[in-house]
């Protein structure tokens, strides 16, 4: 099983993360030690609940959020098309705008807040593909119609001068997706791409991106609280929670064998088809503010799992069944 | 773009689940905003200055040296002493307290320019809101027309018409400024019906009244009291333009206005006339911007 | 009319119509349903489907344009709001977004106590101590009864909600997407909650909702919308193993389900087969 080396390196490698915002009562730390390697073309899944720093992480390394009063350490390799690895942390404000949008491509929660609705949707993807250089004022908007196409929008050239208020939820995601991949990126960040879209679209959005994803050899990360979307649609994953990594994966070696408690908490707590007539059993207790983060494991009150050393130590990685990509924080692996 | 504050309120839902015994009510939670105008220094700089006038200009008969008419020929223009720390107009009368007691008539008229605007404005506004309708087209009209006059104008023809004095001078300013109030309210109205803990008070049962009263009220009392605050000084300006023009409290009766603009013309001999009337009506301007400031900081988040 | 002791609630041929003309917009359009008492029905339909719009109607938090209501016995459409109101007391609602359905300026005590305050029910002693234990029957420390809304989560408001639908003594109880906008994890206690709430105090849930695990979770029988008209309408058994119209199967094969080790481990095969390789290296032992 030899790794794959079609390109040099990988398309973002990220160590030591930490994010914090300074706010009325104190230093937040929003995500505390994040580490991440995306190959290419590989799609990694970013799960967690609210406050587990997944959206911050990557919002924060695409300088997303505003700087004042946020503190970030640690380094964010990103390989753009040029094949040169930059530490994004590092650029300016003037040449990250160069790669977002253009090498980073992004899909958000909501459509209808991230289209400007004053704006037809054409013009507004040949706006981003004019200031990028990825096309001239003379074939942009048949470029951008062959993106509508391509993205599964019919009649695309009669929904090139459409407003986003006209076009369905689906069809709006659909847009930003195209929008996003408009400038060719190598890397593709969908922070809940489907959270807002009712199941059916959901699914045809999903195999929409994978798609996407191989015709034009992108690496995907997708944030998402949908375990399994994740599980379906991702080849590794990361679980958080409180800011911190709690477990490291392929989907395959989380779902044969979970190596954290909240890991397996998560998969037994999912209310899925088919658990009628069983008494589903929830995590207890809480997600902790950020003002009051545990000792310790993050998560050692609602473990049932959770000892004194669990109380008063931070867990190292470690492997899970013996597979060293597979790495769970916890002093007891499964 | 979020903004580290925006993340904040994202990623930060609560405080710990600790055992308090907390009291039911809102005294505490009073406290806790309270906190926040305590943190612009200004907001209680300005805070603190306007209860000492306030105190001051209310204890005018005892705490001033002298009463605002008290002629002294002898001691005409003179600039600052021991007995006159802000010296003496032309007829010999003390400028302190000339300027206490104009600080005096100026709080009784802006803060009942302010009571009479709001009473009526809110009333208008919280019917034409909540009940909407051919009502609230109907008075949103009348708004309308209210605000298409000059204010000044208006003013100086209601003055012209009720005669120069204290009382009249405030029921005017009232007159006109009612019509902000009602748009304020009314949008606050507007938008507070539309939340869904209305909607929740409702379905348990809730009247008109009731809702009004626990459920919107409260929850719009902030914009308000920051119109409020900074109506007072738009009250205090008002008054001393028509005193600018002739048509303000009538001498010997001191105001702010009349003070500067008699003193505008003894500027170049005499400039201590209209520095002190001057400096001190803009400092107490600054106060009550302060502290509006300050409310509005403290009922702005939730 | 006597109280029909099967069904609590029966709703005949709802209607309602948003716009004019052109624009017009059928919610709902013609929707019945019979609920038992004691049991759940739960709702299903995506965006749009009209559902959150049939739970006011029956509510009469909204006025249905046509269509019969009649509630433990006594029809309820077609009356004025103020002969309908002593009916509020036992037909409440827990709404989407736990935070905005709670006033930001009452404390969490004063909350739960104001429903008995409006109708007269009880002393202020009385009255708080009942608040106390609605608290602890939802989870929630009564202690904290003096503390605002936004000192608690998304899932201990909702809790809070629970508390104060439940204060009149209400026999029906609808629950408009009541879980959607919490954390997985907690949607599953507060489902459990609901649940156990129900057996112990004899509740009857109109249960709205687009998450079909969570209603087939808790559901005993299953209405499915779109478009504001009934597609499917069983119990949750029939609907979900044998479901009859295209809609509803294409529906539940949408639903993104947790995937087995062997279907996740041909997957992987399939794509070194195609010669896109597998995933990173796994460095050590295969499985």
């Amino acid at each position: 099983m030899a790794r794959n080396s079609g390109d040099a390196g990988a398309v973002l490698e990220v160590e030591g993360l930490k994010v914090g915002f300074r706010g009325e009562t104190g230093l937040l730390k929003a995500v505390d030690g994040l580490d991440l390697r995306l190959e290419p073309g590989e799609v990694l899944g970013i799960v967690g609940e609210s406050g587990s720093g997944k959206s911050v992480s990557m919002l924060s390394i695409t300088d997303l959020i505003k700087k004042e009063n946020r503190d970030t350490t640690g380094t964010a390799s990103f390989m753009g098309r040029d094949l040169v690895a930059r530490d994004l942390l590092k650029m300016g404000k003037e040449d990250l705008g160069k790669i977002r949008g253009k090498d980073i491509g992004f899909v958000f929660q909501n459509p209808m807040s991230s289209l400007n609705p004053t704006m037809r949707i054409g013009p507004q993807i040949a706006e981003g593909m004019l200031h990028h250089g990825e096309a001239t004022r003379a074939d942009v908007k048949e470029k951008v119609i062959g993106l509508l196409d391509k993205v599964g929008i019919r009649e695309p050239a009669k929904r090139y001068s459409a407003y986003p208020h006209e076009l369905s939820g689906g069809m709006r995601q659909r847009v930003m997706i195209a929008m996003a991949l408009s400038c060719n990126p190598k890397l593709l960040i969908a922070d809940e791409p489907t959270t807002a879209l009712d199941v059916t679209v959901e699914k045809q959005i999903l195999e929409l991106m994978m798609q996407m994803k191989d015709e034009f050899g992108l690496s995907i990360i997708m944030i998402t609280h949908n375990l399994p979307v994740a599980l379906n649609y991702c080849d590794r994953i990361l679980v958080m929670y409180a800011g911190k990594v709690m477990e490291t994966g392929t989907a395959l070696d989380l779902v044969s064998h979970p190596g954290h408690p909240y890991t397996k908490a998560l998969f037994s707590s999912n209310l899925e088809l088919g658990k009628r007539g069983t008494r589903v059993e929830p995590i207890k207790g809480n997600i902790p503010p950020l003002t009051q983060l545990p000792s310790g494991c993050r998560f050692h009150p609602r473990c049932p799992m959770a000892t004194d050393k669990c109380r008063n130590e931070a867990p190292p990685a470690l492997p899970v069944a013996g597979v060293a990509d597979h790495l769970t924080h916890c002093h007891y692996p499964l | 773009m979020a903004t580290a504050a925006t993340m904040e309120k994202a990623i930060l839902p609560h405080n710990p689940e600790d055992a308090e015994a907390s009291e039911y009510g809102g005294m505490a939670k009073f406290k806790k905003d309270f906190r926040r105008f305590r943190r612009n220094k200004l907001a209680v700089a300005g805070l603190i200055y306007i209860i000492i006038l306030f105190t001051a200009a209310f204890l005018a008969d005892y705490v001033a040296p002298y009463h605002y008419s008290t002629p002294s020929p002898p001691h005409a223009l003179e600039t600052s002493t021991i007995h006159h720390w802000f010296g003496t107009d032309e007829l010999g009368r003390d400028m302190f307290s000339r300027i206490l007691y104009s600080a005096r008539n100026a709080i009784i008229v802006s803060f009942g320019a302010v009571l009479i605007g709001l009473a009526v404005g809110a009333l208008v506004g919280a019917i034409s809101g909540f009940y909407g309708g051919i009502l609230d087209i109907v008075t949103m009209r009348v708004v309308d027309i209210m605000f298409a006059f000059p204010q000044f104008l208006l003013l100086v023809i209601l003055v012209a018409v009720m005669g120069r004095g204290l009382g009249t001078m405030f029921v005017a300013i009232g007159i006109t400024s009612w019509a902000g109030y009602a748009r304020l309210v009314r949008g606050q109205i507007l938008s507070a019906k539309n939340n869904d803990y209305v909607e929740a008070a409702r379905c348990l049962g809730s009247g008109n009244g009731h809702i009004i009263r626990k459920y919107i009220l409260p929850n719009i009392v902030g914009p308000i009291i920051v119109a409020v605050s900074f109506g007072i000084p738009a009250g205090m300006m008002a008054e001393s333009a028509m005193s600018l023009i002739g048509m303000g409290l009538r001498p010997p009766m001191p105001s702010w206005g009349n003070l500067i603009s008699a003193g505008m013309m003894e500027m170049y001999g005499f400039p201590h006339l209209v520095l002190w009337p001057a400096a001190t009506f803009g400092v107490t301007l600054l106060a009550f911007t302060f502290v509006g400031d300050g409310l509005r900081e403290m009922y702005g988040k939730e | 009319m006597s109280a029909n002791s099967e069904y609590i609630l029966e709703a005949t041929d709802i209607r309602k119509t948003f716009g004019k003309g052109a624009r017009a917009v059928k919610a709902v359009d013609g929707i019945s349903v019979k609920i038992k008492r004691g049991k759940t029905l739960g709702i299903l339909g995506e965006s749009g489907s009209g559902k959150s719009t049939l739970g006011r109607c029956i509510l009469r938090l909204i006025e249905p344009d046509s269509g019969t209501i009649v509630f433990d016995g006594k029809t309820i459409s077609g009356i004025s709001q103020a002969r309908f109101r002593p009916n509020r007391r036992n037909m409440q609602m827990i709404f989407q977004n736990p935070f905005s359905s709670l006033n930001p300026k009452m404390s969490i005590g004063e909350a739960i106590e104001d429903p008995m305050k409006i109708w007269g029910l009880g002393d202020k002693e009385a009255r708080r101590k009942r608040v106390r234990e609605l608290l602890e029957m939802v989870g929630i420390n009564p202690r904290r009864s003096g503390a605002f809304p936004y000192e608690f989560s998304g899932g201990q408001q909702q809790r809070i909600n629970i508390a104060r639908a439940l204060s009149l003594d209400p026999k029906f109880i609808v629950c408009d997407e009541a879980v959607s906008a919490l954390d997985v994890s907690i949607q599953t206690q507060i489902v459990n909650l609901l649940m156990d709430l129900q057996k112990q105090l004899g509740l009857t849930y109109l249960f709205i909702s687009h998450n079909l695990g969570v209603v087939e979770y808790l559901a005993d029988d299953v209405l499915i919308m779109q478009h504001g008209k009934l597609v499917e309408y069983a119990s949750t058994e029939e609907i979900f193993k044998n479901p009859r119209s295209e809609y509803t199967k294409n529906l539940i094969a949408s639903v993104p389900a947790m995937p087995t080790p062997e279907q996740l481990a041909a997957k992987e095969a399939e794509k070194i087969a195609r010669g896109k390789g597998g995933s990173s290296a796994r460095t050590a032992v295969a499985g």
